[in-house]
Order: structure tokens, then sequence, then C-alpha cells
């Protein structure tokens, strides 16, 4: 059985470095299974909340949460997507894919076995003996993808993990990781700073600013739940996008 | 231009030049056979002295072998210490710097001393100058591996040894195989230096060559030691050019 989607929460979150504080006193709540984009302009301290949450740094103040109390260390699955692929060049596709597992201790049959069906998801299984290095830049983030999924993670975290890639590689990984979503049930965290990514992908937005450090707006997203390239030229679509850039304008003036 | 012509052609004329010019240079007595013998007199000597000279060269590939290995183990694994603790790290970091620094020349007969004349002053003069290379360049690239990758094994839970074994080994493969190249020229003079004073192999065919002035024999000697150099550098680029021509563009197949 799969778990569902872990929640996220953040109470009076602080992170300070030497000179500046990204965030301050910062408070949201993410539900199970829910889809939320973190909207920020450049700098806002998006990547450093993304990374709290992932417990890879600590906060100087406040506390996060993943996942309702009760829930064992082991039952929350965490994977994180970087900008960039970060594969293990020297491991052939399969391999890097493979990691995960083999960190938590899986057998290799059993990891291998889960790999091919993450990199059947991500359209890659074909390549499972490249190396990194003989692949395209939208190719490696597939099989960075696919090495989020193969834990079959109850929380999903994405730093603009297709900020680097042409427009139609975007579009359609962009669609390819909606219909993932809505196959699972999973807890999506996708940090962006495109307006029309947000709106596309998302349940619901955070808009964070850098003046206020913290999140200045939280925004319902009316679209249904199942997208499609149709959803793009759906009024509320644009109406949606409309208000997020008037709202973005105004955070940035 | 043909790669055949550039890479084997045209050095093959430059070197028939510069011998031939050298020989006539010898023969009409610009400089004196004294000095600097004929190639015909080196070829000579490697030719009537080859019982002498092959001995030795075994002799001398045996100590070199050892010291490489002695080194690439040792130097490795005192890295990956170092490296595990900081506390040892920070303690013994700036000494390996200041033995990288110690003329080998001048401890030598030391060493003599310690392991007697043969073989083993031999290695440990080859070992000596070879190691620290290996333990600089590979604590360099552990402490280089990136720190996305280090985040992300972080996120899987991986454990120390883990992470040693397929993050931080791995990324500094290409620095060990840069450490070992440095390694297996520096194992050739300490050898060769130790060998002087040691009293075996082809440094002391030089050593005692020079004494008989016999130029032409020290110069069949020095020949043979540059050549041994140079296969255990060119079998070090062998085994580098298999560990990463997949994935590290030092090595990338088409250039
Ligand atoms: N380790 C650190 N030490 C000091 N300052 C840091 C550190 N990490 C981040 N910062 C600073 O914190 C601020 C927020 O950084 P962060 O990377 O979270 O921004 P971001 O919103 O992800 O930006 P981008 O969209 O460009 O990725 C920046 O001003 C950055 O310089
Ligand atoms: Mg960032």
């Amino acid at each position: 059985m799969s778990l569902l989607g872990l929640s996220v929460e953040a109470k009076d979150l602080t992170k300070e470095f030497d000179s500046l504080a990204p965030l301050r006193s910062v408070s949201f709540k993410v539900n199970p299974g829910e889809f939320v984009a973190l909207l920020g302009p450049s700098g806002c301290g998006k990547s450093t909340l993304l990374k709290m949450i992932a417990g890879l740094r600590e906060p100087t103040r406040g506390k996060i949460s993943v996942g309702e109390d009760g829930i064992t260390s082991a039952d929350k699955r965490v994977s994180y997507v970087f900008q960039d692929a970060y594969l293990l060049p020297w491991r052939k596709v399969l391999g890097n894919v493979t990691l995960p597992l083999e960190l938590l201790g899986a057998s290799k049959v059993e990891a291998e076995y889960k790999a091919r069906k993450a990199l059947e998801r991500v359209g890659l299984i074909d390549f499972e003996s490249y190396y990194p290095a003989d692949l395209s830049g939208g190719m490696k983030m597939r099989v960075s993808l696919a090495r989020s999924l193969v834990t079959e993670p109850n929380l999903l975290l994405l730093d603009e993990p297709f900020a680097a890639l042409d427009e139609v590689t975007r579009l359609k990984l962009d669609q390819d990781l909606r219909d993932l979503w809505v196959e699972s049930q999973m807890t999506v965290l996708f940090v962006t700073h495109s307006i029309s990514e947000a709106a596309f992908l998302t349940d619901r937005i955070f808009m964070l600013s850098k003046k206020i450090s913290g999140i200045r707006y939280e925004i319902e997203n009316p679209l249904p739940k199942s997208r499609s390239m149709e959803t793009r030229s759906d009024s509320r679509f644009g109406q949606l996008t409309q208000d997020l850039f008037s709202k973005f304008q105004e955070l940035e003036s | 231009m043909k790669p055949m012509v550039r890479k084997v052609v045209l050095p093959l004329i430059a070197f028939v030049a510069i011998v031939s010019i050298w020989e006539m240079v010898v023969r009409v007595k610009w400089i004196s056979s004294f000095i600097l013998p004929e190639p015909s007199a080196i070829l000579n000597s490697l030719i009537e002295d080859r019982e002498e000279l092959w001995g030795a060269l075994k002799t001398t590939t045996f100590s070199v072998g050892v010291s490489f290995v002695l080194s690439l183990a040792l130097g490795i694994s005192s890295a990956i210490i170092l490296f595990t603790s900081e506390t040892v790290l920070f303690a013994f970091y700036p000494y390996t710097i200041f033995f990288q620094t110690v003329p080998i020349i001048a401890i030598a007969p030391l060493l003599v001393i310690w392991f007697g004349y043969g073989i083993p002053a031999v290695v440990a003069s080859g070992f000596i100058v070879s190691v620290f290379p290996v333990v600089a360049s590979t604590l360099t690239g552990l402490l280089s591996a990136d720190p996305n990758l280090k985040d992300l094994f972080k996120l899987y839970r991986a454990s120390r040894w883990q992470s040693l074994v397929k993050l931080y080994l791995p990324s500094s493969l290409p620095f060990i195989m840069n450490g070992l190249r440095i390694c297996g020229g520096l194992a050739v003079i300490g050898a060769i230096v130790g060998e002087f004073l040691g009293g075996v192999g082809v440094g002391s065919i030089i050593d005692v060559a020079r004494a008989q002035q016999r130029i032409d024999k020290v110069f069949a000697a020095v020949l043979l030691a540059s050549l041994l150099g140079l296969l255990l550098i060119k079998t070090i680029d062998l085994v580098s050019y298999l560990l990463l021509r997949n994935w590290h563009p030092s090595e990338a197949k088409d250039l």
C-alpha cells in the first residue's frame, strides 16, 4: 500500500546567514497530497526553504514538521530534484536510478526492477546503459526525475528542475510531472520563478517576497485537476497568470 | 596533416636527424667522446653490457614496482584516514607538505644506515618521494566531491561507508590518477637515487661506470632508467583511460 502524501508545516521559520535573513518568521501548511508552487524572484530564499524542508539545512529559529505526528522517519520518503540533474557521471543511467534504493538498503534485484519501472515512466527505458555524458540535458533531467521517483516518495521537492531546458522540453516535462502526480498520492513542492509554470502545474501557489522575507500571498488555483495542452488556453489559466503577474510586479516594486 | 604523419613520421624524422647530427659532432671531435659519447657507442654499450644492464634493470624495475604499489596503497589509505577525521587531518596535514620538501638525496645515506645496502633501502627511497603526491591528490579529490551530490546522499541517509565507496572515492578517481602519474615518475627517481648509495640496480651501474669513466655505459643506463619511467607512466595513462573514458572529460572519447 502506498502511503498518503506527507503534510508539511512550518512555524515561525527563520533562516539567517551572516549578513542577511532571506526567511523571517515564515509559517505555512501544505496538506497531504497537495501540489504547491513556491514562486518568487531570484534570491528570495526558495532553495533555502526547500533544503530546510528536506532536512538538508537547519533553520536558525522555528520549526518544520514533515508528516503528521507518529510517522516514523523510515516512512518519510522524501525526494529532491535539483536545478541541474546532478547524476553520478561514473554510473550508467540504470545505476543512477538504483542509487537511492541501494543507499536505503534494498537488494540489487529489487532496486533494478524498480529503477526500470521508474525509467519506463519517464520514457527512458531504452537508455539504461548510457552514461550521463552521452545524454541531452532534457534526458538527464528525466533520469534525475526517475531517480527521485524510484523510492515512491510521499513528499517530492523540486527546485526549478526544468529551468535550464528549452521551452518545448520544459512544457513536455511539466505535463509529465503533473500526470505523475495525478496518478500518485504524493505531496509535491515545486520551486519556480516562472508564472505560467506555477499556474499550469499546481493547486496552490505561495508567492514569496524579498521585502518581507516570507510568503506574501497564498493563491488557490481554480483549474481542474487534470491538465493538458488545452489548459493553457482556458480563460481561467489566463486570468490566473495575469493575477500572478500583477502580484509579482507589486512584490518587486 | 594525417595523424599518422603527425604522430609517427615527423617525430621519427626528428629523431634520426638529431641522432645523426649528434654522431657527427662527436666523430669530428667538436665534442670529446669523454664528455658526450656518440649514439653508436651508447648502442654498443647496450649490446656489449647487455647481461649486466638487463640484470640491473630487473632489480630496479622490481624496486620501483614495490615503491609504487606501496605508495598507491598507503597513500590512498592515509588520505582516507585524514579525510575521515578532521582531528587527524589538522594534526598531520602540515607535515605531509613538509615531508614533500625533504630532498631525497640528503636522506638517502640515512636510509642505507637504517636498511643496509640493497633493495630495502632503494624501495624506501622510492617510496618516500612518491607517496606524498598520492596522499595530496587523493585528499584534494575527496574534499572536492560535489556538494549537491553530498546532499543527495544525506537525503537518502547514506552511511559513511556508502558515501565513501559510492561518492567520495569515485569523485576523486581523476585526482588519484593524476597523483599516480606524478608518483610513477618520482618512484623511478627515488629508486635510482637510492641505488646510487644502495649499490644495486641501474643506479649503481651509473655510479660505477661514472667512476670508471665509461660515459657510454652511463648513458646506456640512463636511457634504460628513462624507458622504465616512460613505460610506467604509459601504463598509468592506459589504466586512467580505461577507468575514466566513459565519464570524465579528461579522457573523453572523441577529442
Ligand atoms: N550558505 C549560504 N551562506 C550565505 N548566504 C546564503 C547561503 N545560501 C543562500 N544564501 C543567500 O540567501 C539568499 C537566498 O538564497 P536562495 O538560494 O535560497 O535563493 P533562491 O530564491 O533559491 O534564488 P534563485 O531563484 O536564484 O535560485 C541569497 O541572497 C543567497 O545569497
Ligand atoms: Mg534557488
